[in-house]
């Protein structure tokens, strides 16, 4: 799989390889959305590839879409009106709107990548998932366990009757 | 290249580490962090560890101050200070001064807090005033009503999105009337009370600031005999709710107040020297449940001045993520017992400790105030 980044070809590029081995090339600017990427490669240069032994590529390339509009945002053109924050809000709301599962890879990638923007935007939208709902419901959307003893339940029950029956 | 092993499950909340699913939980509203406690032992174990700075309402404020209390220095004394309790830094402080403020009741009119004061004068009939000592305006006056004068409870409501919008809902026992700000005028709300006539003891109760009429999502709550009644305040129209009020033996001893967008009621036992919170359920059958108990060591403390008193009201108020449970007495602090839901915690707030004149008047109220 390749990545396609911003076409600015003055721009250094970055290679990234997933933790399934897919190498990914993209412009420096973009690489430098997360604090972790932008640490490496200020430690040891573009020339190496850096290997993301934790994120798979279809959560990398997910992640490297998002950062790579982030970057084109912060970019002026002469020739193109700059984007508004209502169209950044649009399309972050977009990007959020997949699987609950790839939002948890999401955030563990995000987490990992130290992308704060991205990880805010995702920790916003599993907490907008479980807003109004139960406690069952959670459970159930969320594939949590429920690991309390019998007698804890009856206490929890007695305790907080008034939210969820 | 790392040979770290992969696991190429899909991920799960399960997997999030503590510090992310903390940024998680923060971003619920206060009410669903309490709900979301309840999911697993983890979450449990989590949800009192959050930061509830984040619990702060969707527009969070930059001060705010709940309990307040107000001190007129003499009977005749026409100027008021007031002080509140700063729920950030956890310390009472005085707030700013009243310049131009008539002679008032010393006890402000009910309502949501926010950014506005209003009293009622005791010189005129009737006469309401309304303003924010921190924006150097003169006090509005709001023009008498020809249909709700004189024993009336009035409810100060400021706007959510602006705060120099409000309305006053007036009540008297025939008779509800609502004042809105940008019209200046009092009109009669859309559907009359009716058949709903409020028995003359419940206004009498909102009028002696004995029960804080709390709204709750857009509802502004009263009881009448033993059942919970609402007022739409959007709608401007009395609800069909007919809820049934949890056991109490006088309007003393009962309290209602709004935590975190839910209704709640307090109840003392006197008798007994115990006080218990209720959570009203929502889904049918609405009703309310007991939640939580105040320890009964800080019940002693709570009601600790008021040894072979007159019984005087219990008061609540919830602000933020606290609740604040207290008696009142004439023209003396007291102590306020202090309730965090969200860890389940009970303590006694920091006492106030300003000087207060021999002969001065002292009214610690449940309101709020955000600058």
């Amino acid at each position: 799989m390749h990545f396609q980044g911003s076409p600015n070809m003055a721009e250094k590029r970055v290679k990234l390889i997933s933790s399934d081995n897919d190498e990914f090339e993209v412009d420096e600017a973009v690489a430098f959305e997360s604090e972790t990427l932008r640490n490496m490669i200020q430690d040891t240069g573009t020339n190496v590839p850096i290997s993301i032994p934790n994120v798979s590529s279809d959560i990398l390339a997910k992640v490297l879409e998002y950062c790579s509009y982030h970057a084109e945002t912060m970019e002026t053109h002469d020739d193109k009106p700059p984007i508004t924050d209502a169209q950044i809000r649009e399309w972050d709301a977009d990007f959020v709107d997949v699987h609950p599962a790839t939002l948890y890879s999401l955030i563990l990638a995000a987490n990992y990548l130290n992308i704060k923007n991205l990880l805010d935007l995702i920790c916003q939208a599993v907490a907008n998932n479980i807003r109004g709902k139960t406690a069952v419901e959670i459970r159930k959307i969320l594939h949590i366990q429920d690991d309390f003893t019998y007698e804890e339940e009856m206490e929890i029950r007695r305790e907080t009757k008034w939210a969820f029956d | 290249m790392s040979t770290m092993d992969v696991d190429h499950e899909p991920a799960g909340m399960d997997d999030l580490q503590e510090d992310v699913l903390k940024l998680v939980l923060q971003r619920l509203p206060l009410l669903d962090a309490i709900r979301a406690r309840v999911v697993c032992k983890r979450w449990w174990n989590i949800v009192p560890t959050l930061n509830t700075a984040h619990f702060l309402d969707v527009n969070p404020p930059s001060v705010s101050y709940c309990p307040l209390i107000f001190i007129r220095d003499s009977e005749e004394s026409n100027s008021l200070t007031w002080f509140g309790f700063n729920s950030t830094r956890g310390q009472w402080e005085r707030l700013c001064p009243l310049p131009g403020l008539p002679q008032v009741d010393i006890r402000p009119l009910n309502g949501n807090g926010k950014s506005l004061l209003g009293f009622k004068t005791t010189t005129e009939l009737s006469q309401l005033v309304v303003g924010n000592p921190y924006m150097n305006q003169s006090w509005r006056r709001i023009p008498v009503s020809t249909e709700t004068w004189g024993e009336v409870a009035n409810i100060l409501l400021v706007d959510k999105e602006d705060p120099a919008v409000f309305q006053i809902i007036a009540i008297k026992t025939a008779v509800t009337e609502v004042y809105n700000s940008y019209l200046d005028s009092w009109m009669p709300p859309r559907v009359r009370p009716g058949r709903d006539r409020l028995p003359e003891y419940t206004v009498e109760c909102i009028k002696n600031k004995r029960i804080n009429p709390p709204l709750c999502q857009g509802l502004l709550y009263y009881y009448r005999k033993e059942i919970l009644i609402s007022f739409d305040v959007e709608r401007e129209q009395w609800t069909d709710d007919a809820i049934p009020l949890p056991h109490h033996t006088t309007s003393k001893s009962f309290q209602l107040l709004e935590y975190a967008g839910n209704l709640f009621a307090a109840t003392e036992n006197v008798a007994e020297g115990t006080m218990t919170v209720w959570g009203l359920r929502r889904t049918q059958p609405q009703g309310f449940t007991p939640t939580a108990e105040m320890p009964r060591e800080l019940y002693a403390v709570m009601t600790e001045k008021h040894k072979g008193r007159k019984l005087m009201q219990l008061r609540a108020v919830g602000h933020k993520h606290r609740m604040f449970f207290w008696r009142s007495l004439n023209n003396k602090t007291v102590n306020i017992i202090v309730f965090d839901f969200l860890r389940r915690e009970w303590s006694l707030l920091p006492s106030f400790n300003e000087p207060t004149p021999r002969d001065s008047q002292v009214f610690v109220d449940a309101a709020s105030f955000e600058l």
